[in-house]
């Protein structure tokens, strides 16, 4: 325990010092949590405080300083930067890093003194996808620290079994095939199958010594999980089919219904998050009030107006730009990284007052623009996934204020439910189309990177019915 | 002589008692993170040794502070438990605060017994410490061999003991469990009441029931033989030198016991499982599932064998085979 109480301190020392981190004593850390969970089952008191946020006060002084030495890095050895900025600048003089350029030139956004070792990929559903480079130190580093929250906030223990089934090309992949072995915990290689054969998977006894008979805990994007949930109502799985505790999803919008629709047919509490492979290792977590809360310990968080991109006002539309601190990162070192993800700064009147309000928090992801007047992805799913006759993955368009929506046939009835429901919407009107063909833009979503199998002859077609 | 010493030993048998109630029945909080490691006995070790000799060059009143900061922590830690945190350190202060004044007033009597009070809750807080946060029987046999180490030199070969005890009796918070003081002293160590107590606990935990009664068996022998040597004028009797390597040696017989390798039951019943000459071919080339000694369901894939064993009304979890097709 002394040994323990020693490399809590240095880990606290570190992150209010923001410098870099000792790896072997943070690998040391989780290994003594493990070892604390296995012997006692659960941590002791006060492992809530290990890793929530500091006081406000002290919070600011922390942020003042992890971003002294991140813009200080930054601005001396990444190109990009060096050419943009000029040392001892502060950060709100400097523009936002759009998207673009990082997608346009990785190379110019590593620092010059990195030792890139791993190079991940974003989905690129938006586009080319863009290239991130990592180091050892921060794979392993963002690992350990993944393993740590998984055992004390997220309840994993060495008896459960953690599938993903997200994209493997991202850097939350990379991440999960190490922390969950670190935590004790099976890791299930499940990736992003036919759903016809996940669902399968997720019902096929293991039997291996210490564990569940059946995985317990699944990681995947909101798409792929509504193909999951319509592969599962389709084929009359029950929830008893299944040993699942935990769903967890990210990189898309998850709406209530969809969760409420999962957790019916897999029988797990779905849990929605927020997490990107060029902010790594700044993830989100939203609580059961809603709000998407982002800890300001790994990275600042601002939320700019999407079109000024100065400081949203409270109650307003804003955009998630994030620095990642250079405690964590060494590598794609990004300042003022533009996500492109919209959210809503909560109203003055009312902040969070839920069991993760001392975690600064927005409103949920809202997505991205769909058509104009300020239409957002999640107006869309909301109105959409409430239906429970359109086909999951949810498929739609707007073009010229119109919403074009998949619904595998024409069903007026179900047309006119959809009209009512979409009063005070910004679209002119609704219009269903038989398939994603049909659709005058295309509709990607994370849940086409489907990985092909030898077990089925033909893909099943994924939003359609 | 002999009240006093059947008294003292009354007193260790309460101490035991008294943690082995205190285990079944509260939890003592402990840190977030961590559990008791080889790194801890090190520590402990080296402070155990380091301590008296260190005590005996500075000035009492430095060691009558430290002391007492310790039995007012672990008299806190101990009641907080049962009490509650506010009322355990109002009663540690009242404890310490008494210890003190009935120092002052000369009230010798009323100092010898909440000397006795507060070790015998700081022990209780301490074992049950230790035990609560996994100490493993190789470290608690480990710490025994180390101070049997230690109390054959400070106790039985040279004066070391004695002089810290003489320099201590009389005062508040010294750290012994005692019946009567100089210059007939009736008295046992702290370090050997942190051990005749820890091992029967943890020898419960570790090895089960027989090897945590014989443990405190093996403590009452070896008090009852040290009370005969010590009424036959044996005089100063280094208990853990005799107590440590009986602690060694039981950790050496328990732990020299087959432990069973687990095993899967389930398992191996499904690899047991031969198919009726029907059945076999029947569902050849399909995956079936098994529980119970039978098949409760099969498929065309693992989890539809799974789901058919559930809607048949399979409580477990079964093993799911795939049945090769026969030749």
């Amino acid at each position: 325990m002394f040994g323990t109480a020693m490399r809590q301190l240095g880990y606290a020392w570190t992150m209010m010092s923001g410098r870099r981190f000792r790896i072997r004593d943070v690998r040391a850390l989780v290994d003594d949590t493990r070892a604390t969970m296995e012997a006692f089952g659960s941590p002791g008191e006060g492992s809530d405080d290990m890793l929530a946020a500091a006081d406000p006060e002290i919070q600011e002084d922390l942020t003042k300083r992890r971003l002294r030495r991140t813009m200080k890095h930054a601005l001396a050895e990444v190109p990009y930067y060096r050419r943009l900025g000029e040392p001892g600048m502060a950060l709100a003089d400097l523009p936002p890093t759009p998207k673009q350029a990082l997608r346009g030139m990785p190379a110019a956004f590593v620092s010059d003194r990195a030792r890139p070792a791993v190079l991940a990929h974003t989905t690129g559903t938006t586009g080319s996808p863009t290239l991130v480079w990592f180091s050892a130190y921060e794979v392993e580093l963002m690992s350990s620290m993944a393993a740590l929250a998984l055992m004390l906030t997220g309840g994993v223990r060495e008896e459960h079994l953690w599938a993903n089934a997200i994209s493997s090309r991202s850097i939350a992949q990379v991440v999960a095939e190490r922390a969950v072995p670190m935590t004790g915990a099976g890791f299930v290689h499940l990736g992003m199958i036919d759903p016809r054969t996940a669902l399968d998977r997720l019902a096929t006894p293991l039997h291996v010594p210490g564990k569940r008979p059946l995985i317990s805990h699944v990681n995947v994007t909101a798409s792929y999980l509504a193909a999951l949930v319509q592969e599962a109502e389709r084929s009359g799985w029950s929830p008893r089919d299944f040993g699942l505790i935990e769903v967890w999803s990210g990189g898309e919008v998850l709406t209530d219904a969809l969760r409420v629709r999962a957790e019916e047919v897999l029988g797990a509490k779905v849990f929605d998050g927020y997490s990107m492979t060029e902010i790594a290792p700044v993830t989100g977590q939203v609580c059961d009030d809603g709000h998407l809360h982002l800890p300001a310990d790994q990275g600042l968080v601002e939320v700019l107006d999407p079109v000024t991109l100065e400081p949203a006002a409270p109650d307003t539309t804003g955009v998630l730009v994030i620095t990642p601190y250079s405690s964590f990162r060494d590598t794609t070192l990004l300042l003022r990284y533009v996500t492109g993800d919209l959210v809503k700064t909560l109203p003055e009147s009312a902040p969070a007052t839920c069991a993760m309000a001392a975690i600064p928090a927005t409103s949920r992801v809202l997505g991205r623009l769909t058509g104009t007047d300020g239409l957002t992805t999640r107006d869309v799913l909301d109105l959409l996934q409430g239906e429970r006759a359109l086909p999951l993955p949810t498929r739609y368009a707007v073009e010229d204020d119109v919403l074009f929506v998949v619904s595998g046939k024409d069903d007026p009835t179900l047309l006119s439910r959809l009209e009512e429901r979409a009063t005070g919407l910004p679209i002119k009107g609704i219009a269903l189309v038989e398939t994603p063909d049909d659709l005058p833009t295309p509709c990607q979503v994370r849940a086409d990177l489907i990985e092909h199998s030898f077990e089925h002859a033909a893909p099943v077609p994924l939003g359609v019915r | 002589m002999i009240p006093h010493v059947l008294g003292l030993h009354a007193l260790i048998a309460l101490t035991v008692a008294l943690s082995a109630w205190f285990l079944s029945r509260y939890t003592i909080p402990r840190p977030p993170v961590g559990r008791f490691v080889r790194a801890d006995i090190a520590v402990m070790v080296v402070a155990l040794v380091a301590m008296p000799f260190a005590y005996l060059h500075v000035p009492v009143a430095i060691v009558v502070s430290v002391f007492g900061v310790v039995v007012f922590t672990f008299t806190q830690l101990t009641l907080a438990p049962v009490l509650g945190g506010r009322v355990a350190g109002f009663a540690a202060l009242v404890l310490c605060g008494g210890d003190v004044a009935a120092y002052f007033a000369g009230w010798s009597g009323v100092v010898l017994v909440l000397n006795d009070v507060a070790v015998v809750l700081l022990v209780v807080g301490a074992v049950n410490l230790w035990v609560q946060t996994a100490i493993s029987p190789a470290q608690v046999a480990a710490l025994a061999a180390a101070l049997t180490l230690y109390d054959t030199l400070a106790t039985g070969l040279t004066s070391l003991t004695l002089e810290f005890v003489a320099r201590l009796d009389g005062l508040p918070f010294a750290p012994v469990l005692a019946t009567r003081g100089a210059p007939e002293p009736s008295l046992v160590g702290l370090g050997d009441c942190l051990m005749l107590t820890l091992w029967p606990l943890v020898a419960y935990r570790s090895y089960g029931r027989v090897a945590g009664w014989t443990a405190a068996g093996v403590d009452a022998a070896l008090l009852a033989v040290v009370v005969a040597a010590f009424l036959g004028g044996g005089g100063a009797v280094p208990l853990l030198t005799t107590l440590g390597p009986l602690i060694v040696v039981q950790w050496l017989y328990w732990r020299s016991r087959p432990v069973p390798v687990p095993s899967r039951p389930e398992v191996e019943r499904a690899l047991e499982f031969v198919p009726e000459p029907a059945h076999a071919v029947a569902a050849q080339g399909r995956w079936v599932a098994l529980a119970d000694g039978g098949v409760v369901g099969e498929g065309p894939t693992p989890g539809a064998a799974r789901r058919a064993a559930r809607q048949s009304g399979a409580e477990t979890v079964p093993v799911v085979t795939f049945l090769q097709p026969v030749e």
